[in-house]
C-alpha cells in the first residue's frame, strides 16, 4: 500500500493543484510509477455494481483505449486501487480537460494573429485608413497571445508538466515491453532492448489505458516546440527527451501497441522535434540530441518504425483526409533525411530494402516495397499538383498585369485576389513537399537502385521521370514561368537536375532504359538533349555529360526492343495480356478465375488490391501458377518469327 | 479497343477528342429504348490517371443534359461502386458504359439523390475524392 503522506485531495480540494500532483510524481522518478495500476480506468467506481475501492473512474472507461477491446471480452481489473493510481489517472484527466484545451486555444489564437498580420500588411500597403484600426486590433490580440503564452509556459509548470509526461511515457513503455502473459504490473524497470517483443500478441493492459494520455503527450510536445522551443534545451526539458525517444521507438511503428494511426503519425512529428537543429550553434546541445538518436539501446528500430508509420497513414483509408496525409508526412521526410546521414541508421534502410527485394512477390507486399510505392505515388501527385498550380498562378498574373482585374467590380476583384493568395499557398505547399519527396527518392536510388528497377515498379518510375522531365524542359515549360518563383518554393532548374540525377542512378539497368524508351506518354528522342541544354545553362556540366550517356543507353534499348516489338506485332489474342494488351513474357494462371495474365500485371494489381481482378476472389502472388504451356507456345512462336525475319534480311542482302 | 469495334447499343466514343488528349475521353450515350431515358442524349467524360488501369478512371456526366437519377448528382458525379472501391483493372471502358446504361435503365422514378444540393455545394471537383456511401443496390 501507499504511504498516504501526500496531500489528500478530498481534504482540501482547492489547494491541491494539478501542478502539485505532477510534481509528486516527478519527484518519484524511481520505481514509484510501478505502483500505477494500468487497469484503473476500466474498473467500476465505488457505489456502482461490483464497485472497486479506490477506483474513482467516472467516464474514464468510456474513453478510447490505446488498443480497442474486442466486443464481449471482459478486461481484467484489480480488487482495489492505490492512491497513486488515482492521482495518476485523475491528473491525466485534468490535463486533458484543462491544459490541453488551453494549448489548443493558444494555437488558434496564434494562427488568427498570423492571418491578421497578413491582412494588415496588405491594407497598409494600399494606404487604407482602416490600417490604423487594424493595427490596434492586432496589438490587442498580440497582448492576449503573450499573456496566454506566459500562463501556459510558466517555467515551473512547464517543467512539472513535461516531467509528469516523461514518467507517463516511461511507464507506458514498461507496460508495452512486458510479456503479454505477465499479469501483474511491472515492479522493476526493464531496459528496452532489441529485438522488441514480437508485437502480434496484444497486451491486455493496453486495452485498458485511454489514448488521451498519449494525445496530451504529443500535443504538449508540439505546443512547447511551437511556442517555447528553447525549453527543450534547458536542463529541465532535456531530461524529458530520452523518455520521449523510448516511447517513440516502442510505439510509433506498432499498431498492436497503439491502434490509432493519427496518434502514431503525431509521434513522428514529436520525433522531428527531437532532431538536432542543423543551424544551431550550441555544440553541446547538438551533441546531446545526436546521442538521443544513436545511443538508445533500441535506436536501430527507428527506421523500421518510421517507415511503418509512413505506410500506415496511407492504409487507414477513409479516416485520413486526402491532404492530411501530406501534413503527416512532412515531418517524416525531415526525419528520414536526418537518419540517412547517420551510417548506423542508413544501414537499416538497406537491410529493410534487401529484405523486401527477397520477397517482392510474397502474399503481403513487403514494407519497404509499399513505402517506395507510396513515395512514387506521392511524388507524382505532388509535383503534378504543384505544376498545375504554377500554371494557374501564371494565368492569374497575366490577367492581373494586363489590367483585366481593374475593370472588375470591387467584390469580384477581392475574390480573385483571395483565390490567387489561396493558390499561392497551395502551390508553395505542394512544391515544397514534392521536393522533399524527390530528395528522398534521390537518396534511395543512389543506395538501392535495384528496388526501383524491379519489374513491379520500373515502368512507373520511368513514366514518372519522363513525364516530369518533359513537362519541365519541353514545350510546355513556358506555361510555368511565374514571377517570384522563389516565393512559391518553385525551382524548376533544380527539379530538372534532381530528376536527371535519378536517371543517372538507375540507367545501368537495361530494364530501366527500356522502360524509359517505351513509355509512350512523355518520352521523345529529344527529351534528353533538351534536358542537357537546361543542365548546361545552369552549369551542371558533369550531370549533362552523364545524361548524354543515359540517352545513348536508352536509345540502344529502344532499338533492340523495337525489333522485338515488330516480332510481336501480329501475335494471336491468347498471347496478349488481357489487362494491358501486351505480349506476355511470363504468363501465369490465376487459380480462381482460371484466366491467364502476365506476372508483372497481376503483381502490380496485388500491390493495391489483394484479389483476382476478374472475379474479386481473394488472391496472393504465391497462389498464381506459371502457365508453362502457353509460355512454351509464345517462345516457339517468337522463335519462328525471328528465324523468318533473319531469312528475309539475308535475302535482301 | 473493343469499344470502338463493337460498342454497346447507343454508345459512341468521340474519336477526335480522344486523339487530341489520350487521357481524356468523351463517350456519347443514348437512353435505351423502353426506359425512362428513351431518346435522351448524354455525354460521359472519362479521365485516365497514369495509374490506369490499376486505378479507376474518373467518370462523370458532362454537357447540357445530366440524367436525372437517384444516383447521379446534378453536377454529373455518379455514385457507382465500380468507379471507386469496387474497381478492378479487368473492367474496361465498355464495361463501365454498360454498368451506367443498366443503372439508368433500371430506374423507376426520375429524381435527384436526396442529398443533392448539399453534396453539389461541398464536393471536390474530382468525384474520386468523395467518400461514397452506397445507398442501395436496387436502382
Amino acid at each position: 500500500m501507499v504511504e498516504e503522506d501526500e496531500e489528500i485531495p478530498t481534504a482540501e480540494p482547492k489547494r491541491c493543484t494539478t501542478r502539485e500532483l505532477e510534481e509528486s510524481f516527478a519527484r518519484g522518478s524511481g520505481p514509484q510509477y510501478c505502483q500505477i495500476d494500468p487497469t484503473y480506468c476500466v474498473a467500476p467506481s465505488p457505489g456502482t455494481v461490483n464497485g472497486v475501492p479506490g477506483a474513482y473512474t467516472g467516464d474514464l472507461a468510456k474513453q478510447t483505449a490505446l488498443i480497442p477491446c474486442p466486443e464481449g471480452s471482459a478486461l481484467p481489473h484489480s480488487s482495489q486501487y492505490s492512491f497513486i493510481s488515482s492521482c495518476f489517472f485523475l491528473t491525466h484527466r485534468a490535463l486533458h480537460l484543462g491544459v490541453q484545451v488551453v494549448q489548443q486555444k493558444l494555437h488558434k489564437l496564434s494562427q488568427e494573429l498570423g492571418r491578421l498580420q497578413h491582412q494588415y500588411q496588405d491594407i497598409s500597403a494600399q494606404g487604407s485608413p482602416a490600417a490604423d484600426m487594424m493595427h490596434k486590433h492586432m496589438e490587442a490580440r498580440m497582448s492576449e497571445l503573450l499573456s496566454f503564452k506566459a500562463a501556459v509556459f510558466e517555467p515551473n509548470m512547464s517543467e512539472a508538466l513535461l516531467q509528469f509526461l516523461a514518467v507517463t511515457a516511461e511507464w507506458l513503455v514498461q507496460i508495452a515491453v512486458m510479456s503479454p502473459e505477465q499479469r501483474i504490473p511491472p515492479s522493476a524497470i526493464q531496459e528496452v532492448k532489441l529485438p522488441l517483443l514480437e508485437d502480434d500478441a496484444v497486451h491486455q493492459y493496453l486495452q485498458c489505458i485511454p489514448e488521451f494520455l498519449v494525445e496530451t503527450l504529443t500535443e504538449t510536445v508540439s505546443a512547447v516546440r511551437r511556442y517555447n522551443s528553447t525549453f527543450l534545451d534547458s536542463s529541465g526539458g532535456a531530461q524529458v527527451l530520452p523518455h520521449l525517444m523510448s516511447f517513440i521507438i516502442v510505439f510509433m511503428g506498432s499498431p498492436n501497441r497503439m491502434n490509432n494511426p493519427h496518434l502514431r503519425a503525431h509521434l513522428a512529428e514529436c520525433l522531428e522535434t527531437l532532431l538536432p537543429e542543423s543551424g544551431s550553434s550550441g555544440g553541446l546541445l547538438v551533441g546531446f540530441r545526436e546521442q538521443l538518436f544513436t545511443s538508445h539501446p533500441a535506436s536501430s528500430h527507428l527506421v523500421t518504425a518510421l517507415i511503418h508509420v509512413f505506410v500506415s497513414i496511407e492504409m487507414t483509408g477513409q479516416s485520413v483526409a486526402f491532404e492530411e496525409k501530406f501534413n503527416y508526412r512532412r515531418p517524416m521526410y525531415e526525419v528520414i533525411k536526418y537518419l540517412w546521414e547517420s551510417p548506423k541508421h542508413k544501414k537499416n534502410f538497406s537491410v529493410l530494402a534487401n529484405e523486401a527485394l527477397a520477397s517482392m512477390e510474397s502474399a503481403k507486399p513487403p514494407l519497404f516495397l509499399r513505402f517506395v510505392n507510396l513515395l512514387i505515388n506521392d511524388a507524382i501527385f505532388l509535383l503534378d499538383e504543384g505544376l498545375s498550380y504554377m500554371s494557374q498562378l501564371r494565368e492569374s498574373q497575366i490577367e492581373r498585369d494586363n489590367g483585366a482585374w481593374t475593370s472588375l467590380p470591387a467584390q469580384q476583384r477581392a475574390e480573385r485576389e483571395q483565390s490567387f493568395q489561396q493558390t499561392s499557398l497551395l502551390a508553395r505547399f505542394h512544391n515544397m513537399l514534392g521536393s522533399s519527396t524527390i530528395q528522398a527518392i534521390i537518396r534511395l536510388t543512389r543506395e538501392i537502385p535495384q528496388m526501383f528497377t524491379h519489374s513491379t515498379l520500373v515502368d512507373r518510375v520511368a513514366a514518372m521521370l519522363n513525364y516530369f522531365l518533359s513537362t519541365l524542359v519541353g514545350r510546355k515549360q513556358r506555361n510555368l514561368k511565374v514571377r517570384d518563383m522563389e516565393k512559391y518554393e518553385f525551382r524548376p532548374a533544380e527539379t530538372v537536375s534532381d530528376i536527371c540525377t535519378i536517371y543517372t542512378h538507375l540507367y545501368s539497368d537495361p530494364a530501366f532504359c527500356l522502360a524509359v524508351s517505351s513509355d509512350g506518354r512523355s518520352y521523345t528522342p529529344q527529351l534528353f538533349s533538351q534536358a542537357q541544354a537546361v543542365l548546361s545553362r545552369i552549369s551542371r556540366g558533369v550531370l549533362a555529360e552523364e545524361i548524354e550517356a543515359v540517352a545513348a543507353k536508352v536509345e540502344e534499348a529502344r532499338k533492340s526492343h523495337e525489333e522485338e516489338e515488330d516480332l510481336a506485332a501480329d501475335a494471336p489474342e491468347e498471347f496478349l495480356d488481357p489487362i494491358m494488351s501486351h505480349l506476355m513474357t511470363d504468363p501465369v494462371i490465376l487459380p480462381s478465375s482460371k484466366l491467364t495474365c502476365d506476372r508483372q500485371t497481376i503483381a502490380r494489381h496485388l500491390l493495391s488490391d489483394q484479389s483476382d481482378p476478374f472475379n474479386r476472389q481473394p488472391l496472393t502472388m504465391e497462389e498464381v501458377i506459371p502457365n508453362t504451356e502457353l509460355q512454351k507456345k509464345i517462345d516457339q512462336w517468337l522463335e519462328e518469327k525471328r528465324t523468318r525475319r533473319r531469312k528475309e534480311l539475308e535475302k535482301k542482302d | 479497343m473493343s469499344l470502338l469495334k463493337e460498342p454497346p447499343p447507343g454508345v459512341t466514343v468521340d474519336v477526335d477528342q480522344a486523339h487530341t488528349k489520350l487521357t481524356e475521353w468523351v463517350v456519347h450515350m443514348e437512353g435505351a429504348p423502353g426506359t425512362l431515358y428513351e431518346g435522351e442524349k448524354f455525354q460521359l467524360q472519362f479521365k485516365f490517371s497514369p495509374k490506369y488501369p490499376f486505378d479507376s478512371p474518373e467518370v462523370i456526366f458532362v454537357g447540357e443534359n445530366i440524367p436525372i437519377h437517384p444516383h447521379i448528382y446534378s453536377n454529373g458525379h455518379i455514385c457507382l461502386s465500380i468507379l471507386t472501391e469496387d474497381w478492378s483493372p479487368a473492367l474496361s471502358v465498355q464495361a463501365i458504359c454498360l454498368s451506367i446504361i443498366s443503372m439508368l435503365s433500371s430506374c423507376k422514378e426520375k429524381k435527384r439523390p436526396p442529398d443533392n444540393s448539399y453534396y453539389v455545394k461541398t464536393c471536390s471537383a474530382n468525384p474520386k475524392k468523395t467518400k461514397w456511401w452506397y445507398h442501395d443496390d436496387t436502382v
